[in-house]
């Protein structure tokens, strides 16, 4: 009898954690963090020098950043946090035409949000690091997109890190996409292989798959006892069934 | 009377003068979605393909969204996330162009954001009578975007809160991510392959003004400057 009963929570076990291991391998994408500039401030700098070019912020800027899903900061989905960025690039190569756009390969691409703000007044919101990406926008426009994307499919590697998200799992599908808005001067090749320098405004998201879960997240006691309560029900059920 | 032309006059003068200088866009607004549901859908019909907001599950054509004024609105709710409602109407104006990337041509496209917080009414609306969705085929990032050029591009901007009536440049941005495997891809009938993400975005203009509201009252408080300093003089 105590060997089915055994059997019973462990067979519960097992079929919870397929359950767990069968959502982890979902392929979507899911939203995890957005940002935007907490000011009008164009302050992202496409600039090119010494043979070579890159897109950054000459000094860290605020930005309002949201977690879009549950994390360890205590804060809410969707809840803005004050946070600093620092953003740094170098070129990739050549820019290009293609369909209608100027596309702006970029390498060691570094993004770093830092909270500001309570309860904890530090710390890194998200680190983003990626080997490669595109910085893509139409000539003569004002505007511009800076995208990668890890996936079968996506040529970059995305690796994002974070003190409130545990990103220690294996992920899919990381991306993410930066806008830009008040370009100035206007978007142009600048005839030396690269665009022409520019300044601008942003907003962001990022995404992945499965969604990162909160760091150093604890389940609550309640939680257990719950698990627990329901392996045993599979258990009684299972043996009040059987002959 | 008199000092009120005077100050009227160099008021005036004052705000034309800022206008001219700010030829420049500012980036006056952005939003930033609620939740993680992939509301921002291309729609793959063939010639009749869309671009709309579209809540996955109830199928809402309205979607909660944060959206923040970065300048002085006259609603004093200037870099304080107000939460809003967003619908994005649109359609296409041409098949795809593909390469190592993809450009699909839309038109008619419109975004409201209607407040439903403490700041309620037409936050924003905007009006582009084209715009283009594009990004590196096999990615799962795109972009919206438009520029008004004043011919062909043309962007127009409303808003309860701002005043756009001097604005002579005008662009948004939308930037869109976590797109299904297999990515931005080849709908085969000529158009951009359906697909749901996520967004964020902003908008940028030059001229822009908080509404005629907060103009009166600036009148109202130079009046008021003047009626005390000729009541003053009359003393003495």
């Amino acid at each position: 009898m105590y060997f089915k009963y055994k059997k019973g929570v462990s067979s519960a076990l097992i079929l919870g954690l397929a359950l767990l291991s069968g959502s982890a391998q979902a392929q979507a994408p899911s939203l995890f963090a957005t940002f935007s500039q907490s000011f009008q401030t164009p302050s992202f700098v496409f600039s090119t020098s010494g043979g070579g070019a890159s897109l950054s912020l000459p000094t860290p800027i605020p930005v309002s950043f949201q977690y879009q899903t549950v994390n360890g900061l205590g804060t809410g989905v969707g809840e803005s946090v004050p946070a600093s960025l620092t953003m740094s690039s170098l070129d990739g190569g050549a820019a290009f035409m293609d369909t209608s756009f100027l596309v702006q390969p970029l390498k060691n691409i570094e993004m770093r949000f830092t909270s500001l703000g309570a309860p904890t007044d530090s710390g890194d919101l998200l680190r983003v690091y990626l080997t490669t990406g595109n910085l893509i926008a139409r000539p003569g426009g004002q505007t511009a997109r800076l995208t990668g994307t890890e996936s079968a499919t996506g040529n970059s590697i995305v690796n994002f890190d974070s003190d409130y998200l545990d990103f220690s799992q294996p992920l899919v599908n990381k991306n993410f996409a930066v806008s830009f808005t008040s370009v100035a001067p206007d978007i142009s090749d600048g005839g030396n292989g690269f665009l022409a320098p520019f300044m601008a405004t942003a907003t962001g998201n990022f995404g992945s798959a499965p969604l990162p879960p909160p760091k150093n997240r604890i389940p609550e006691p309640g939680t257990l006892v719950l698990a627990v309560l329901g392996g045993l029900a599979l258990a009684h059920r299972r043996k009040s069934v059987s002959p | 009377m008199k000092s009120l032309i005077r100050v009227t006059i160099a008021g005036l003068t004052l705000a034309t003068t800022f206008s001219l200088a700010h030829a420049q866009t500012v980036t006056f607004a952005n939003f930033q979605q609620v939740g993680a549901d992939k509301s921002f859908q291309f729609l793959n019909s063939g010639a009749t393909s869309t671009f709309v907001t579209k809540d996955t599950i109830t199928s809402n054509t309205t979607i909660p969204v944060n959206f923040t004024f970065l300048v002085d609105n006259g609603s004093g709710s200037m870099n304080t996330p107000l939460p809003a409602n967003l619908t994005i109407t649109s359609v296409v104006s041409a098949p795809a162009t593909f390469g190592a990337t993809v450009s699909q041509k839309l038109q008619s496209v419109q975004m409201t954001f209607v407040g439903t917080g403490a700041v309620t009414g037409n936050l924003l609306t905007i009006f582009g009578s084209t715009g283009t969705i594009g990004g590196v085929l096999g990615e799962a990032t795109a972009g919206l975007e438009e520029t008004n050029n004043g011919g062909s591009q043309i962007v127009n901007y409303s808003s309860a809160y701002i005043d756009f009536s001097g604005s002579t440049q005008r662009n948004y941005s939308v930037a869109l991510n976590n797109i299904d495997a297999p990515g931005l891809a080849n709908g085969g009938n000529g158009y951009l392959a359906s697909l749901q993400s996520n967004a964020t975005g902003q908008f940028a203009a030059n001229g822009i003004v908080p509404e005629p509201s907060t103009v009166f009252l600036l009148g109202m408080g130079a009046l008021g400057l003047c009626t005390c300093r000729r009541k003053k003089n009359q003393h003495c």
